[in-house]
């Protein structure tokens, strides 16, 4: 079992909600959007990779060859 | 058990980061580490589904049904659970639509898998009767 993803994942929101809450009270408010963007956007590549492996894991069980 | 443990576990500490990360940080991230959760329960979950799966196929060969029936049921199992989860991503994200269709094409592939199934029980049907 596999849990340091997770970790991973949540890990990263905390970092990117704090550090946005920092942005915000400087005013920076573009920067804050862009960070958040950013984070969202990193932890999308790693959810896609998870996503496909599981689908082939999915065939694989199932035996659609 | 002990991975039954594991998971109770896991999905504790799951449910206090996601109520933290839903207050303090956009929706995005809590719905992409429920994702994140929801996959790796998928993934481990495949295991022992895996021998479950194992074991129907033997018994399937025991009784002698036709190997097409099987991996039919097998594949009719394997969309269900793709589906389920597709439709269970977009709900936690508030997305009813997109759930909704998810399910709408999980239905639809089965029939589909099952209209050869339909179309062979009514062949016997008209063989039985006179």
């Amino acid at each position: 079992m596999d849990i340091t993803a997770i970790y991973k994942i949540a890990g990263l929101g905390i970092v990117v909600a704090v550090l946005n809450i920092f942005l915000t009270q400087a005013g920076k408010q573009e920067q804050a959007q862009m960070l958040s963007l950013a984070g969202v956007i990193i932890v999308l590549i790693w959810l896609v990779q998870m996503i496909a492996r599981l689908f082939a894991d999915v065939e694989n069980v199932f035996h659609w060859w | 058990m002990d991975e039954m443990v594991r998971i109770v576990a896991i999905a504790l500490v799951l449910t206090i980061l996601l109520g933290f990360l839903r207050s303090a940080a956009h929706g995005a991230f809590a719905a992409q580490l429920g994702m994140g959760f929801m996959l790796l329960m998928l993934a481990v979950l495949l295991v022992p589904l895996r021998q479950v799966v194992a074991f129907f196929v033997d018994l399937g060969r025991q009784a002698e049904i036709k190997p097409a029936y099987t991996s039919l049921i097998l594949r009719a199992i394997g969309i269900g659970y793709l589906a389920s989860f597709g439709a269970q991503l977009a709900r936690d994200a508030k997305e009813d639509t997109v759930a909704n269709m998810v399910e709408m094409a999980g239905k639809v592939f089965i029939l589909l898998l099952a209209a050869p199934v339909v179309a062979g029980i009514l062949e016997a049907l008209m063989g039985i009767l006179p």
